[in-house]
């Protein structure tokens, strides 16, 4: 569970007017949750806050019962995979595998298995033929379906997504539908920022509303 | 041939070193030599990095060719009639403007050859903590960058400087200082960046160690110690 306890945030250059003001929300962990709002609403600040990335100027969150400021990034980053809105953001090796591979070789925690891993998730998000392409390279749909490849690595128990569905093509999206049914079946949610109506009401079992700094549930479909 | 990237970075820091260090054009020719045999040692694509240059290397060129037309201190080496085209410290200055770019280039391919990640992590078995490896390699991505800038603002001020010939050492020290500081600025943002996107992914990089709250303060204490060794040693290369 992530729950937002009366948080406010403001940006430090505008410090004057809170784009969250006293919000309060439980995300369950478990399901797979919608959020929109209009563009500017604050729904990519809330994913950063709910990853630690921000810090609310007021208020707290925290990772099931843990405050998120005692928890290192790291540790987070192995529980919850995050995509950024621009993936080239979180984009860093040299190499597409690389882009997979590389926290492990860090760790000297790559093995057989790892790498089979890797394969197996260049082939799902049709990356295979690009392997040693450089990441930067690649298009903006490609950069986001290595950057989702990436976080899969880590087998996430939770995933904040910000605009996936944004650049990706039909069979791409797809993909990425089919991979979220599968999680959602093994009871791993995700939390999903985005326009995408129909993709959001296809998927979601929940749609939360952000709008003038407050939440609202929508729907809940099942 | 496969060289760790360890063992590229002491020749090369040497070499750009003494590149900067040294004034005859006879000494940078011994260093360019060397820089030559380093790159070809580690099977550097010359030819590519070249051809990607080629602005860059036109730009260098034409800097030589004013350093050769306008200054006009020293003996006359090429005359034509009563008027002097060449002194001998045009030619000078023009040369060691040309060789000491090629040492640096030649130098940035030689590093080239191993990717950032190898680097990153050759730096890290030599048990130096990530933050500085990070640090280190993205600084080493702006060398070249940087060395085109300062050698520019110095050639546009030298030409400007008629009558005397040397640029005083205040000048110079604040010409360093107006370039530096973007430029630690941006290594610093991308070290932080590769670093959260490291850790993001699950690899404990070391950067926020404690907590993420006092991130500012580490930031410029590195700012700092940075800034000041980085001014400390222009100084010293300078005088
Ligand atoms: N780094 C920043 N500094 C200052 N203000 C910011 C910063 N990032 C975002 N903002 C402001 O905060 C508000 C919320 O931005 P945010 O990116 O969270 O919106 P969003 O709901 O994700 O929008 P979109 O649908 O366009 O992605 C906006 O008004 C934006 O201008
Ligand atoms: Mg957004």
């Amino acid at each position: 569970m992530i729950q937002l306890q009366k948080v406010t945030f403001a940006y430090p250059s505008q410090i004057q007017q809170p784009v969250l003001r006293r919000l309060s929300l439980n995300l369950r962990m478990d399901i797979c949750t919608g959020l929109t709002g209009s563009n500017g609403a604050g729904k990519t600040t809330l994913g950063l806050l709910m990853m630690g990335l921000l810090q609310p100027v007021d208020g707290q969150v925290l990772i099931n019962g843990k405050s998120i400021s005692d928890i290192p990034l790291h540790q987070i980053g192995r529980q919850i995979g995050y995509l950024f809105q621009n993936p080239r953001q979180q984009l860093f090796a040299d190499t597409v595998l690389d882009e997979l591979l590389f926290p492990f070789i860090l760790q000297q925690t790559d093995s057989a298995e790892i790498r089979k891993r890797a394969d197996k998730l260049l082939t799902l998000f049709q990356l295979a033929r690009r392997k040693n392409e450089n990441p930067l390279r690649l298009s903006t749909g490609e950069q986001k379906r290595l950057a989702l490849a990436a976080l899969m690595m880590n087998e996430p128990d939770f995933l904040i997504l910000d605009e996936p569905t944004n650049s990706l093509d039909l069979a791409s999206r797809r993909v990425l539908g089919d991979l979220m049914t599968e999680r959602i079946r093994m009871q791993k949610g995700l939390l999903l920022i985005s326009h995408d109506q129909p993709f959001v009401s296809q998927y979601c079992q929940s749609v939360l509303f952000l709008d003038d700094k407050k939440i609202q549930e929508v729907a809940c479909a099942t | 041939m496969q060289l760790d990237p360890r063992a590229k970075m002491l020749p090369v820091c040497l070499l750009t070193s003494l590149a900067i260090i040294r004034n005859s054009t006879l000494q940078l020719l011994i260093l360019l030599i060397l820089a030559l045999l380093l790159s070809m040692l580690v099977s550097a694509d010359l030819s590519k990095v070249f051809s990607k240059l080629r602005i860059v290397l036109s730009t260098f060129l034409g800097i030589f060719i004013i350093q050769l037309l306008f200054n006009r201190s020293g003996e006359a080496l090429l005359t034509a009639g009563n008027r002097v085209i060449v002194t001998e410290t045009g030619l000078e200055t023009g040369l060691g403007f040309i060789l000491r770019m090629l040492i640096i280039l030649l130098c940035g391919a030689a590093l080239a050859t191993s990717n950032s990640q190898a680097s990153i992590q050759s730096l890290i078995q030599l048990k130096l903590p990530y933050t500085l490896a990070f640090m280190v390699i993205t600084a080493i991505s702006f060398i070249p960058m940087l060395a085109r800038e300062v050698n520019h603002t110095l050639i546009a001020l030298q030409l400007r400087k008629k009558k005397k010939k040397k640029i005083p050492v205040r000048q110079k020290v604040k010409t360093f200082t107006y370039l530096f500081f973007p430029v630690i600025m941006q290594t610093l943002d991308k070290a932080q960046a590769l670093s959260i996107a490291l850790d993001l992914r699950g690899f404990r990089s070391g950067f926020m160690k404690t907590s993420r709250m006092k991130l500012k303060l580490r930031y410029t204490d590195w700012l700092v110690i940075i800034a000041s060794s980085l001014i400390f040693l222009m100084v010293l290369l300078i005088v």
